[in-house]
């Protein structure tokens, strides 16, 4: 009788309504699952303290060298000790930032262990963001934690164990430091680093500020004044120098955020951008003599096509259509959208936000993290960005925490145009977060990249790709000898008959106080053929390898190719 | 509370002291910990030459915001002032690493180290306060060209002097146009003395 009603039922629907089986998601959220139990603290206690709607960020890296990516989450703490917090952390939280290993190489399954405490690396300021490289080239990946007030340098051991190198290495800095990247300025083989500074606030000298409505709300930085952000220079042995005044950088500074270091005018070095809040960008040309040259005016990266310096917050950039130039994506306030300058070969970039199609769909978005990245592995670079608000979202109001954003993720169509995918990328993509942080890596070694997002005052999340292992792919990872360790700086092209070699970078930077797996992807689409694999390292040495499988993970040791032909 | 802020520095410099410090006291009902009020109400009191009164209010914004360029610059010129040099070099040095683009502070320190014989370092700070342009340029300039003198590089000296004499002329200092005459005379016999030699 039952089943007979069913049937019934099912014959009077119309005809469109009756729907197979929902589409696969491109992304599964699956943090909790595997283990990734981390929420961010904000430590709010309604001062509206700025640093509390800021952070905070994330690292993907394998630092116990055994294949895997592992995930370095960074935690905020009370700014100011003795009051209640508005959102207290849960039962069972552990305070400082964690550091979760990832099991998938021992066990085979994709599962994470909380081992902050073993590895000794659960400092416990008011973090904000993560860098991470091997400064030393001992073989193992470094980690450079941003907070506001003092700044940490973990020294990896080798033996699943850090120790703190701060002071000893001269890279400290009191102020509030957001954005930070391992880069080799000079080439000569060590990871140098540069550390981005915001903004002079302290918790005594808070200013108040209100929405629009009368209410309190956090300020914008024109509340406070820009501090200077800093490069260290590796002198070796565990050493760095402070060459903030010397090299230039001290001379011009805003409210820095993102930073991405990578060869902005084709001359091999590597210059430095920096994303600035309600400011011009910064672009400081690498003049090969250990100074810098601001020239983000003249280069076209300091406003956007309208003359309007936007509030700069995360960055990406990469050769996305293989032109041989990067094309740079710097993420915005909420009613300004994201910003794409897409580079010519003489350095020079244009505004072509609009033309890419992606001005529309990211204006009524805060932006903060981003990336781009190959989710479908059809060989474009696709684009993530991780949204969240930092006034409130009038749609949210009376919320408990009213500034959270969905996600996006835009399909790269070629010939210059962008499709927006989040409504089919699955759930993950119409959750409302404060997205903050995001982190690109293959967590699982499908050869599909995967996305770590972090949530102020929320839990992180790690979007697990359900559609790049469909097609073919080549992850190579670098171990330098002349250059630095991991190759951090060289460019990587992928060779195939009767196409363009496609260049890529070697990096963990940019994105919003984040760092990225070190390893490079790319998607090889339907075919796996693969003529070679080309790598110009940082010391400006180039070599071919030949004889290079797809679907895999390879590593290249410098000196171990073949001249270029 | 911005309005009081920019109230006490307003009326300060039309000096009407009475008004600014009324302003003062607004502001510190309101809130006691901005910087900027403690920083605007100690250069009045600099302007009223309370040297005593303007150190506490200076170092009251710096205990607020310890990255205060300005607060580090002015108590650096009153601790110069009252001979304490060390302690001077020490806030003109944090207004630097604090805005590495403020050539005041970097004018004061090229002063200092050029006092205590070192040079080069002095030369370098000097350096940095020549771009952008404008009206205390002629000074720097001719601080550059005596400390490229005292280090005995008279062509630099003298190149720098008579930049420093064209930019002076047009700016219409007389004063320091003045003095920068005399010294250039100097360093034009200096040169010829040399040659004949």
């Amino acid at each position: 009788m039952k089943r007979r009603i069913v049937c019934l039922a099912l014959s009077v629907l119309p005809a469109g309504l009756i729907v197979s089986s929902p589409p696969t998601p491109l992304f599964q959220e699956i943090a909790a699952q595997v283990g990734l139990n981390f929420r961010h603290f904000t430590g709010a206690t309604g001062e509206y303290f700025m640093p509390e709607i800021m952070g905070s960020g994330a690292a993907l890296f394998d630092y116990d060298n055994d294949g895997d990516l592992d995930v370095y989450l960074i935690q905020g703490t009370a700014l100011e000790h003795g009051k209640k917090p508005l959102f207290p952390p849960p039962a069972g939280w552990k305070p400082g930032n964690r550091l979760f290993r990832n099991m998938l190489s021992e066990t085979g399954k994709l599962q994470f262990v909380d081992v902050t405490e073993s590895a000794g690396v659960g400092h416990d300021g008011y973090g904000m963001g993560a860098a991470t490289g091997d400064y030393d080239n001992d073989g193992f990946l470094d980690l450079y934690v941003t907070n506001v007030g003092q700044n940490v340098l973990y020294h990896n051991n080798g033996d699943g164990t850090f120790t703190e190198r701060t002071r000893e290495a001269g890279v400290d800095d009191p102020r509030w430091s957001t954005g930070a990247a391992f880069l080799d300025y000079d080439g000569d083989g060590y990871l140098d680093l540069f550390v981005a500074n915001y903004l002079d606030f302290t918790v005594k000298g808070n200013k108040r500020c209100y929405a629009p409505t009368g209410e309190p709300d956090y300020c914008t930085p024109m509340a406070y004044k820009a501090v200077p952000s800093r490069l260290f220079h590796n002198l070796g042995h565990g050493k760095f120098m402070d060459v903030t005044d010397a090299s230039g950088i001290g001379s011009s500074y805003g409210p820095a955020l993102g930073v991405l270091c990578a060869d902005f005018n084709g001359d091999d070095r590597t210059d430095i951008f920096v994303a600035n809040d309600t400011a011009a960008n910064r672009l400081w040309l690498n003049q090969g003599d250990g100074t810098f040259r601001e020239t983000a005016l003249e280069a076209g990266v300091a406003y956007n096509a309208d003359g309007r310096a936007k509030a700069g917050m995360g960055v990406t950039g990469e050769d996305i259509d293989n032109h041989g130039r990067l094309t740079v994506l710097v993420t915005n306030l909420t009613r300004e959208g994201a910003t794409v300058f897409h580079g010519n070969d003489k350095g020079l970039f244009e505004d072509v936000t609009v033309q890419y199609g992606l001005a529309e769909p990211t204006f009524a978005f805060t932006g903060f993290g981003t990336k781009w990245l190959d989710y479908d592995n059809d060989g474009r670079p696709d684009l993530f960005i991780a949204n969240g608000a930092v006034s409130i979202v009038e749609s949210l109001r009376g919320g408990p925490y009213p500034y959270g954003q969905r996600n996006l993720l835009f399909h790269n169509e070629a010939r210059e145009k962008f499709h927006d995918a989040s409504d089919v990328a699955g759930p993950a993509f119409q959750r409302i977060d404060v997205g903050r942080g995001a982190a690109v890596g293959d967590i699982d070694n499908d050869g599909a990249v995967d996305i770590l997002v972090t949530n102020n005052n929320g839990p992180v999340r790690l979007l697990h790709n359900e559609i790049g292992p469909r097609q073919h792919w080549l992850q190579v990872r670098l171990e330098g000898v002349r250059s630095n360790r991991f190759g951090i700086g060289a460019r990587v092209a992928v060779l195939r008959d009767g196409q363009e070699p496609r260049w890529r970078r070697v990096h963990t930077d940019s994105s919003y106080l984040s760092a990225s797996d070190v390893r490079v992807h790319f998607g090889l689409g339907k075919s796996s053929d693969i003529r070679g694999v080309m790598v110009r390292w940082p010391d400006g040495s180039e070599e071919r390898w030949d004889s290079v499988q797809p679907d895999k993970v390879v590593v290249l040791r410098q000196g171990s190719g073949k001249p270029p032909r | 509370m911005q309005a009081h802020i920019n109230l006490i520095s307003l009326y300060g410099r039309s000096g009407q002291y009475d008004k600014a410090v009324e302003h003062y006291r607004a502001a510190l009902d309101l809130d006691r910990n901005q910087a900027d009020a403690h920083y605007n109400f100690g250069v009045l009191l600099l302007k009223q030459s309370k040297p005593r009164e303007a150190e506490t209010a200076f170092q009251q914004a710096l205990q607020i915001n310890p990255y205060y360029a300005e607060a580090h610059n002015n108590l650096g010129s009153l601790y110069e002032q009252q001979g304490r040099l060390n302690e001077a070099f020490q806030q003109f040095t944090e207004a630097v690493e604090n805005r590495p683009n403020y050539r005041a502070a970097r004018f004061h320190l090229g002063r200092i180290l050029a006092d205590q014989g070192k040079y080069d370092e002095a030369i370098q700070h000097f350096l940095k306060t020549l771009t952008p342009e404008d009206e205390s340029t002629p000074r720097y300039l001719y601080a550059l060209a005596a400390t490229y003198a005292r280090a005995g590089n008279i062509p630099e000296a003298l190149k720098y002097a008579r930049t420093a004499r064209e930019q002076a002329a047009a700016r219409g200092q007389a004063e320091l146009l003045t003095s920068i005459d005399k010294d250039l005379r100097a360093l034009e016999q200096a040169v010829t003395i040399i040659k004949d030699q």
